[in-house]
């Protein structure tokens, strides 16, 4: 489900141009990203120079909450694939929404939470993909063991 | 049942300007033609031609000396398992199979390792 947050929430608004890090994995931060237009690429280092992309996140979508709720490194690295407008939600505006604006607050956690149980799902389908690739990759037969 | 498709990854390969990059989709059959198979050690396998006047083209026996199972291997077969050093790839094998015999059987190979995985050799 998309998130649409409402202009009273006061975000801040950030442009990239394409191909613009927004933030590396492992920087340290305390925002989540809505993206208003464009697309994102979240990737993680795998080896090297070689990343593997995550997801692709599209306009009303957001990423980089994890750190924005529990003050850890980014898990991953956010780059803009096209140019991007975003929305950038701190801490404390997150608080004030809560504060000035609890039904909308409820509105904005609960299309979070779907969000969170859709990425799970996908997440749960990339390991299964993965697993998938190493056993074709390999050539092996399992189910004639 | 039809196959699905080849599972893939999507690969962001960074260049030398940080912000620049290339993406790439990698499917599983580049990493199976990139594998390297290697057969077991040497001190727990034994094969010997099959000698049988019966036999109207050249056969060996392989057998794991472990666990006492045995495979015929036909001559192709042998050619195939003396390339299985862990160094060569699946590409390599086959050019090499093609640049000795002639031909290509697509299904020589993938049939004969899930023979060596199956016999654990």
């Amino acid at each position: 489900m998309p998130i649409s947050p409402s202009s009273r929430t006061g975000c801040a608004r950030r442009d990239l141009r394409k191909r613009q890090i927004l933030f590396r994995e492992d920087d340290r931060g305390d925002e989540m990203f809505i993206v208003r237009r464009g697309t994102m690429l979240i990737s993680k280092a795998v080896t090297g120079k070689v990343e593997q992309v995550l997801v692709r996140v599209e306009p009303f979508d957001f990423f980089g909450e994890m750190s924005l709720f529990d003050g850890s490194p980014r898990s991953a690295t956010a780059q803009a694939e096209t140019d991007v407008e975003l929305l950038i939600l701190g801490r404390d505006s997150l608080q004030a929404m809560t504060e000035t604006a609890p039904h909308a607050a409820a509105s904005f956690f609960h299309a979070m939470v779907t969000v969170f149980m859709d990425r799970l799902r996908r997440s749960t389908q990339q390991v299964a993909e993965a697993t998938r690739w190493g056993l074709e990759a390999t050539g092996l037969d399992i189910e004639a063991r | 049942m039809q196959r699905p498709a080849p599972a893939k990854f999507e690969l962001l390969v960074r260049r030398d300007d940080e912000e620049d990059f290339e993406l790439r989709q990698v499917a599983s059959v580049i990493g199976y033609l990139n594998s390297r198979p290697r057969r077991i050690d040497q001190e727990s396998y034994e094969i010997s031609e099959l000698r049988s006047r019966l036999a109207v083209a050249p056969g060996f026996i392989l057998k794991n000396k472990t666990t006492d199972r045995f495979l015929l291997l036909s001559a192709q077969e042998r050619f195939l398992w003396d390339q299985m050093d862990g160094a060569t790839s699946l590409q390599e094998i086959a050019t090499a199979y093609v640049l000795k015999y002639g031909e290509f059987d697509f299904e020589i190979i993938p049939s004969l390792l899930h023979k060596l995985q199956r016999a654990q050799l």
